[in-house]
């Protein structure tokens, strides 16, 4: 595709490099000497002219395309339409999205440009084009769960978060793909496929905000918005190497988002970097009183915190999640000991601790969304079976097995462990795992319902966490970082996020897609 | 109560050939449930517990 106006000596196609990832700062798993898998290469796309610095519109930061709109030397219909363009060139090759709004999106554009060209500029969301994971309500739009029980639903008003990004001047671009309301893992017995990972189009992209992390990996979207259940943003964070926040629980409202477990579900922003997880949040983040879930706590501002060392951070790693409870893959395991070294050269003190088995509270989330999930839609489950995929209909189905007496008794342990980890948080300031154990495998070989997951406990607890690329294997997939902190500091969670990534060279890196 | 009796209990029918599948997802889901239902406090709250809110005259 050709990208016109963005100044001078702009690149109309991305050229293509083999980068030592053993040079990049925090990877030194991976350089020659090391005990890592040996020197990598992989192609990647270069997404900074060496002769301006400046980046193509489509990988732009939120924040590096705020100051160009502010600055007009950007037009947010040129932005819109750089990424309507590539959506069409190369969507094809990752299903990201279930619906293109290519009239509205550029009448918000259009909208956004006069308004900004006016005076009028709102805030660093404004002219920024997102994606929405396809369980957000969207008035007058489609919002399936990538489900065909909901083919045809059309919800009159938008969710409570699309409302705020709105008002904020972002520009919705489309529907992302999603697993089947947001359980049903990657299936192929859907009426739309199931999205793919931009770093490698036969691997999975994780899930359930599948579409979410593809797009904006691939630079067809600059943000978008997913959920977590159980890691739903997270996971796909992981596997596609950009960074994802699972706000604290409470912190962004969820009405107007399909629900999946009242008690476990969260919204939160899916963008390239930490930094502009922050400036979502600074959108997101309000008290809902229609929510009853939502807290009505001081928001604080999610960029202010941003910048400067780690002098003093205290950083707890729970061990045995990953190396007794769970097995990593050596390069995963090489990736996450690497970033501590980072975190340490950044002034933090890292110091190794126990918390209950990973595998007990991974269960214990499983049994709690089932039972909730269940309560939504077993009506439909006992009426239209056949309009839910296999995975989907399943994995909700087991929910009628609960009894009263098990689910209170599962709040009851969740209340024991949540203290427990809440304990853990005295004597320090942040929880660091990987993200995800593996790196994306070949999309339908992995059940992600079997065996324990890391993003797990930030679910239970409802503590913030946040995913970021710590790094890429031999073979060219991300690996990952996940960061947890104590409920309603998630702007230390981004600002721990946002240090790694300024001190380290990943974030240079972008899947390179050709179009077909 | 059998695997076929707790379906029937649900209301719930599925194909013959899902069966074992979900049967496979109940019996670990069985394990959890065993877990959690062990001995507790009587003065043991779940989390879930009710929170009124005040109603603003």
């Amino acid at each position: 595709m050709t990208v016109s106006g963005h100044g001078p000596g702009f690149s109309p196609s991305p050229a293509l490099m083999l980068a030592p990832l053993g040079s990049c700062p925090g990877m030194t798993g991976y350089g020659p000497g090391d005990t890592g898998p040996g020197f990598a290469f992989i192609a990647v796309e270069i997404i900074a002219r060496e002769d301006t610095g400046m980046t193509e519109p489509h990988f732009m930061t939120i924040a590096e395309a705020s100051a160009a709109i502010r600055a007009k030397t950007l037009s947010p219909v040129e932005l819109t339409q750089s990424f309507l363009s590539r959506i069409k060139a190369l969507d094809g090759q990752l299903d990201s999205f279930l619906v293109v709004l290519e009239e509205t999106a550029l009448a918000a554009a259009k909208q956004a440009e006069r308004e900004i060209a006016a005076g009028q500029w709102k805030g660093p969301l404004h002219g920024i084009p997102i994606g929405l994971k396809d369980i957000y309500n969207t008035a007058g739009v489609r919002t399936t769960g990538h489900s065909a029980l909901f083919r045809d639903h059309i919800p009159a008003e938008d969710a409570a978060t699309v409302t705020l990004l709105r008002e904020a001047g972002a520009i919705v671009l489309g529907k992302l793909a999603t697993w089947e309301f947001a359980i049903g893992g990657a299936s192929f017995d859907l009426p739309w496929p199931p999205a793919r990972n931009p770093w490698n189009t036969a691997h999975d992209p994780g899930g359930s905000s599948s579409g979410s992390g593809a797009a904006v990996a691939a630079g067809l979207a600059t943000a978008a918005m997913g959920t977590d259940t159980g890691g739903s943003i997270r996971g796909p964070a992981s596997w596609c190497g950009i960074a994802g926040l699972k706000p604290t629980y409470g912190s962004l409202s969820r009405r107007g988002i399909l629900p999946l477990s009242y008690s476990l579900d969260h919204a939160g922003p899916m963008c390239w970097t930490a930094e502009d997880c922050a400036l979502m949040m600074n959108v997101l983040a309000r008290h809902d009183p229609s929510d009853p879930a939502s807290a009505a706590v001081p928001v604080p501002d999610f960029t202010a915190s941003l910048g400067g060392g780690l002098a003093g951070v205290r950083i707890a790693v729970p061990r045995n999640f990953f190396e007794t409870d769970l097995t990593c893959e050596p390069e995963v395991l090489s990736a996450f000991n690497a970033a501590l070294d980072v975190f340490r050269s950044l002034g933090a003190t890292v110091t190794d601790i126990t918390l209950p088995p990973l595998g007990l509270i991974t269960d214990l989330v499983s049994l709690i969304t089932a039972a909730e999930a269940f309560a939504i839609h077993g009506q439909w489950l006992r009426e239209t079976p056949e309009l839910y995929g296999e995975r989907g209909r399943l994995r909700i189905m087991v929910g009628a097995f609960v009894s009263g007496e098990t689910l209170v008794n599962a709040h009851r342990e969740r209340a024991r462990l949540s203290a427990i980890i809440a304990a853990s948080l005295v004597d320090a300031d942040l929880l660091m795992t990987p993200t995800r154990h593996i790196v994306s495998p070949i999309l339908g070989d992995y059940d992600s319902a079997v065996g324990p997951s890391l993003t797990r406990p930030f679910n239970l607890t409802g503590y913030p966490a946040l995913s970021i690329c710590n790094g890429f294997t031999s073979a060219g997939l991300p690996t990952s970082l996940q960061i947890g902190g104590r409920p309603f500091e998630d702007h230390f969670v981004l600002k721990a996020g946002d240090a790694f990534e300024k001190a380290t060279e990943f974030r240079k890196i972008r899947p390179s897609l050709a179009a077909a | 109560m059998t695997f076929e009796d707790r379906m029937q209990a649900a209301g719930l029918t599925v194909k013959p050939e899902d069966q074992p599948k979900l049967a496979a997802l109940v019996k670990d889901l069985d394990r959890t449930a065993a877990q959690v239902n062990a001995p507790r406090s009587y003065a043991e709250e779940p989390l879930s517990v009710f929170k009124p809110k005040p109603i603003p005259r």
